[in-house]
């Protein structure tokens, strides 16, 4: 049970240094989000997060609430390549990727030379990702789960971080080609962007309709992103914790009653691995160097509500998923209490 | 929680961890301590509490049973130790627990907004020294439990169950304080009673009127029955039977007033049925001896022989299925037959009008009223002749022993054929016709004469009378011959003669007359016994009856109320969340359809229950045996019984539902179509037929008679003018007599009797 190495003392030191610049960073990096967009905390959290997770974000909302001001912004703020793909009907697959061109070589001969598309970026913002067809949509999987994308004979590393940030619009549901579940599993978190109380659009107003525009001075860098995901990596779970958000997934299956009664299918694996890196990293950005279940209870919502399907039930009934999570979360802590 | 981790987080105890962790940790340790201390002395109050308000009630129960001195003394030690045993398991319960200290660790994380600090830093206290994140982890949650104390995170609440103990301590108060004379019944003193139970007041019973199970109709019949039981008790002797009958009569009266209750009443029933008086033949024949009348002698000879001994356990089967109506009949037929004859040759006059007239309305008394008339009056010699005549004559025609022997024959006969069936294993097809017309005889026999053994001792008693008046009045007169003495002695002789057979005439008369009132009152009981016991049965049926159908109905209405609310219930969850009314309504109507199927499914099966379900009546009964006949058996016994069908066979029965089936084309009711309905209770007797076998009946067309001439033939006959009484006994003595005979579910009897009882002519 116990190792005969101890940790130094200045290896303490250092990593609680370490940590306290983390907290320092991402407060700086939320405050000049804040600029820009007025409210939707939970929202910026979560990008923030899955940004520095290496997930990728599916945002859902209602037109002008923000979204893409969002991307725009966090884009801004870490200072990095950032690409902007309006999904439409009539997207090809090499609109996103890139494509082989021929080009003159300036001695007379005429070569094939790869031209990148938009997702070779660091942050690309999928606008009204639905619109496009299953064929376009699937050119993305590749290039969220591996970061990579192959053309041809030949693949072609994206530039970490990689991060996508997709939009959808619940309304306007004609004309639209819903993401299938293998696409929806790659997104870490689905953020529901709620439309602005009575005061944050007074503030937007405020803000907005006026001669200056606020401007977002960079805050983190590339290299940042990537110290501090390695850092939280290393953030110890404890076991109880673990199995927390492990019998919250398995409840999605079937074991529980609410899952039983209004979902047809279940979460992945990979819904156990995002609620466990979020947990760490929302415990580092508040200033803990423990993930708790409190922070799988929060995160529960954005990890699993795309992943769970609704049975026939649910729907006759007007169940949410958020409904039936808030059911299993209750259920699972009354197992465990 | 795995439970690897579960299994050594149970066992973990600060004691585990090495000193430099004890070290780190060591304020979040005493916070943990002194939470688990106070959590611990806390489950232990709420234990002890619970323990109380247990064990308060049975203490005040022994002190009311030490108190009322219940308890012997010799069990006193017993309770002490059962006592003991249990304080001493109540005090294990309440201090015997463990609070497990990871327990402790999430409860002060929970309770002081922890977010999993302690938790998780015992668990990594245990795990994992190396890693610099454990260190700065085990700092920060001891830096967080500093500001803590256990008194703040487990503030002092009241236990759960205090006025339950408040409850238990009044118990034991009152159990102490009350006074004696509450905890015993009136009239024991508290020094009498032995054992715990028997201080107990036994609980007031329900009362459930009997009237309230029975239906309107039910209470009509019930009290027309107590009105002929008021008249037959007018008619009948003093004795036991009209005492019987009087206590029937009374408890048909208060069921019908409402005034018994129905267990009382079920109670009351089988006493008097139990209670039923013995039979008058043997009060008549002590009666007899101690009055040295004539007739008690041959009575006790009687019942010292076998024949007496037959004919008592005829008359105790006569009087269990009721077969000594038939040998009432028959005596009463027998002695009307005789003695009209033989009142063919006495001589003319109102007396023998009036004798003629009794004997063809049988009417017993009326010839025993006669015959005493007759032995009081004062007749020449002419006429005295004439009457010994007329007595001989009486006396003759009772001894007619053709009808004892036309019995014997056919029982003869049927015995032959039932022993021929046992040794080879069946009949042949002339020989079950044979045995079958034989019973057939046997049956028509017994029921226009009764039994023959109980009907033959009494006439035999009647012609011993009649033959004694006659023997004795011949005697005289060879006597009066034999003298010959002078004229004048003659004329003396004569006249003293002729006292002196007048006396004897007068006397034998009188005692004929004497024993036809007897045989009429015997008869006049045996008739009120049996309309008592018919009405004690059928009282006893309809309570019975009227509970299972009012359990039946109480069942039935729960099974459709709960398939009523259940449906609502889904309708209105989904209205509710808005999920289409539409679909709500459908299935709301299938609940509905389904409620309603079931209500008929279960009076389908009351129906088949009550024997209801009658098979062969309807053109619907008709064509489900158009094509069902092969399988259903035993449908004619067991499906129903019907009148005039109670003689015919099994088989019989099965040939004439084929031949119906196969007649179907003619008929225009019935024969097509597929039977779906399976048969009745297979209660019938086993028919000769096996399955496969088909019979083939062909009528002969324009052989018999037409149907105009079977109708025409009918109407001359008149087969409406036998009085409806007549056709009733008949009819209701043939049921009678298959249902005892055949194993037919009570339901079904119930029914029989019920249909019987009200056609029965009032």
């Amino acid at each position: 049970m116990n190792s005969t190495a101890v940790a130094s003392e200045p290896d303490v030191a250092a990593l609680r240094e370490r940590i306290d610049w983390v907290a320092e960073r991402v407060q700086r990096l939320r405050d000049a989000i804040g600029q820009v967009m007025v409210g939707q905390h939970d929202v910026i959290e979560g990008a923030i997060i899955g940004l520095f997770a290496g997930g990728h974000v599916l945002l859902e909302g209602v037109p002008g609430v923000g979204k893409t001001i969002l991307v725009r912004s966090l884009a801004a703020a870490v200072n990095l390549d950032f690409s902007r793909v309006q999904f439409t009907p009539d997207l090809m697959p090499t609109d996103i990727i890139g494509t082989h061109v021929l080009v003159d070589d300036g001695k007379g001969g005429r070569t094939f030379t790869f031209q990148q598309g938009p997702v070779f970026a660091n942050i690309l913002l999928a606008d009204e990702i639905n619109r496009a067809t299953p064929k376009t949509q699937s050119a993305l999987l590749e290039a969220m789960q591996e970061a990579r994308v192959t053309v041809g004979r030949e693949s072609f590393t994206l530039p970490p971080p990689f991060f996508v940030m997709a939009t959808q619009n619940p309304l306007e549901m004609e004309g639209t080609y819903p993401l299938p579940e293998a696409q929806l599993d790659r997104f870490m978190f689905k953020l529901n962007v709620p439309f602005p109380s009575h005061d944050d659009m007074r503030e937007i107003v405020a803000r907005t309709v006026r001669v200056e525009q606020a401007t977002i001075e960079p805050v983190l860098s590339g290299e940042d992103i990537l110290a501090i995901r390695d850092l939280s990596l290393g953030c110890p779970v404890a076991e109880h914790v673990i199995d927390y958000a492990i019998a919250l997934v398995e409840g999605t299956h079937g074991s529980l009653e609410p899952a039983r009664k209004y979902l047809r299918a279940g979460a992945s694996p990979r819904a156990v691995q995002a609620l466990i890196i979020g947990a760490k990293l929302r415990a580092i950005f508040s200033g803990r160097v423990n993930a708790a279940m409190e922070d799988i209870r929060h995160l529960a919502a954005p990890v699993l509500r795309h992943r769970v399907l609704l049975n026939f039930d649910a729907e006759a009934d007007g169940v949410a998923p958020e409904q039936v999570l808030e059911q299993l979360i209750a259920e699972v802590d009354r197992k465990v209490s | 929680m795995t439970s690897r981790t579960a299994a050594a987080l149970g066992r973990f105890s600060p004691s585990r961890l090495d000193a430099a962790a004890r070290q780190r940790l060591d304020r979040l340790l005493a916070l943990l301590v002194g939470y688990r201390r106070r959590m611990w002395r806390r489950r232990a109050a709420q234990r002890l509490i619970w323990a109380i308000a247990t064990g308060l009630p049975l203490a005040a129960l022994i002190v009311l049973a030490v108190r009322a001195a219940l308890v012997e003394q010799e069990h006193d030690l017993g309770l002490a130790s059962v006592a003991l045993v249990l304080l001493a398991a109540a005090g294990v319960w309440i201090v015997g627990h463990r609070v497990a200290w990871f327990d402790v660790a999430r409860r002060v994380d929970r309770s002081g907004d922890g977010s999993d600090r302690a938790a998780t830093a015992l668990e990594l206290a245990t795990a994992e020294r190396a890693n610099p994140w454990v260190h700065i982890q085990a700092r920060a949650a001891n830096r967080w439990a500093e500001g803590l104390t256990p008194a703040g995170l487990l503030p002092f609440t009241r236990p759960e169950g205090v006025a339950w103990v408040l409850l238990g301590v009044a118990l034991v108060v009152g159990a102490a304080m009350a006074p004696l004379t509450w905890l015993t019944p009136s009239g024991h003193g508290a020094g009498q009673l032995q054992g715990l139970a028997l201080w107990l007041p036994p609980p007031p019973a329900a009362f459930t009127s009997a009237a309230e199970l029975l239906g309107a109709d039910a209470i009509d019949l019930i009290r027309a029955d107590a009105e002929l039981l008021a008249r037959v008790e007018e008619q009948l002797p003093h004795g036991p039977t009209r005492v019987w009958v009087g206590d029937v009569k009374k408890v048909l009266q208060e069921v019908e007033r409402g005034a018994l209750d129905k267990n009382d009443a079920l109670e009351r029933l089988a006493a008097l049925e139990s209670q039923r008086p013995a039979e008058d033949v043997a009060q008549d024949g002590k009666a007899g001896e101690a009055g040295g009348r004539p007739g008690a002698e041959p009575e006790k000879k009687a019942s010292d022989s076998p024949d007496a001994a037959a004919d008592g356990k005829s008359e105790q089967e006569a009087g269990k299925g009721e077969a000594g109506q038939d040998a009432d009949r028959a005596v009463r037929g027998a002695v009307a037959r005789a003695l009209d004859k033989s009142l063919e040759s006495a001589p003319a006059g109102a007396l023998r009008d009036a004798l003629r007239k009794a004997a063809q309305k049988k009417d017993l008394d009326g010839i025993s009223k006669w015959l005493a008339k007759l032995a009081e009056r004062n007749m020449s010699d002419k006429e005295l002749d004439k009457w010994v005549k007329v007595a001989e004559r009486f006396a003759g025609q009772l001894a007619d022993r053709k009808v004892p022997k036309q019995f014997e024959k056919l029982a003869k006969r049927v015995r032959r054929l039932q022993s021929k069936r046992k040794r080879q294993g069946g009949l042949n097809a002339g020989d079950r016709r044979r045995l079958r017309s034989t019973r057939h005889a046997l049956q028509q026999l017994r029921r226009e004469h009764g039994d023959v053994d109980s009907a033959k001792h009494r006439l035999q008693r009647l012609e011993r009378n009649a033959k004694s008046a006659a023997n004795e009045l011949r005697r005289s007169r060879r006597s009066r011959l034999a003298k010959g003495a002078s004229k004048a002695q003659r004329a003396q002789d004569e006249a003293r003669r002729r006292r002196a057979r007048g006396r004897k005439f007068r006397k034998r008369m009188r005692q004929a007359a004497d024993e036809m009132r007897r045989e009429g009152s015997r008869q006049k009981q045996r008739h009120a016994r049996r309309i008592g016991r018919a009405r004690l049965r059928d009282l006893r049926e309809a309570l019975g009856r009227s509970q299972r159908n009012s359990r039946a109905q109480r069942q039935f209405e729960r099974r459709a109320g709960s398939r009523r609310s259940t449906a609502e219930a889904r309708a209105k969850e989904r209205k509710a969340k808005g999920g289409g009314q539409r679909k709500a309504g459908d299935r709301m109507r299938q609940a509905s359809q389904g409620g309603r199927k079931a209500a008929e499914k279960a009076a389908r099966d009351k129906r088949m229950a009550q024997g209801q379900q009658q098979s062969g009546q309807s053109a619907k009964s008709s064509r489900r045996k158009g094509a069902g006949a092969g399988r259903r058996k035993a449908g004619g016994q067991g499906g129903g019984v019907k009148l005039g069908q109670g003689q015919m066979s099994g088989q019989t029965r099965m040939r004439m539902m084929r031949a119906q089936a196969k007649s179907g084309g003619d008929s225009p009711e019935g024969g097509q179509g597929v039977g779906s309905e399976s048969g009745g209770p297979n209660k019938g007797k086993r028919s000769g037929l096996r399955a496969g076998r088909t019979e083939k009946l062909q009528g002969i067309h324009g052989k018999g008679p037409t149907v105009k001439q079977t109708f025409l033939e009918a109407a001359r006959r008149g087969f409406a003018r036998r009085n409806w009484r007549h056709v009733y006994s008949d009819y209701s003595a043939v049921a009678q007599e298959m249902m005892d005979k055949e194993t037919l579910p009570a339901g079904r009897k119930a029914m029989v009797r019920r249909y019987f009882e009200l056609i029965r002519p009032r």
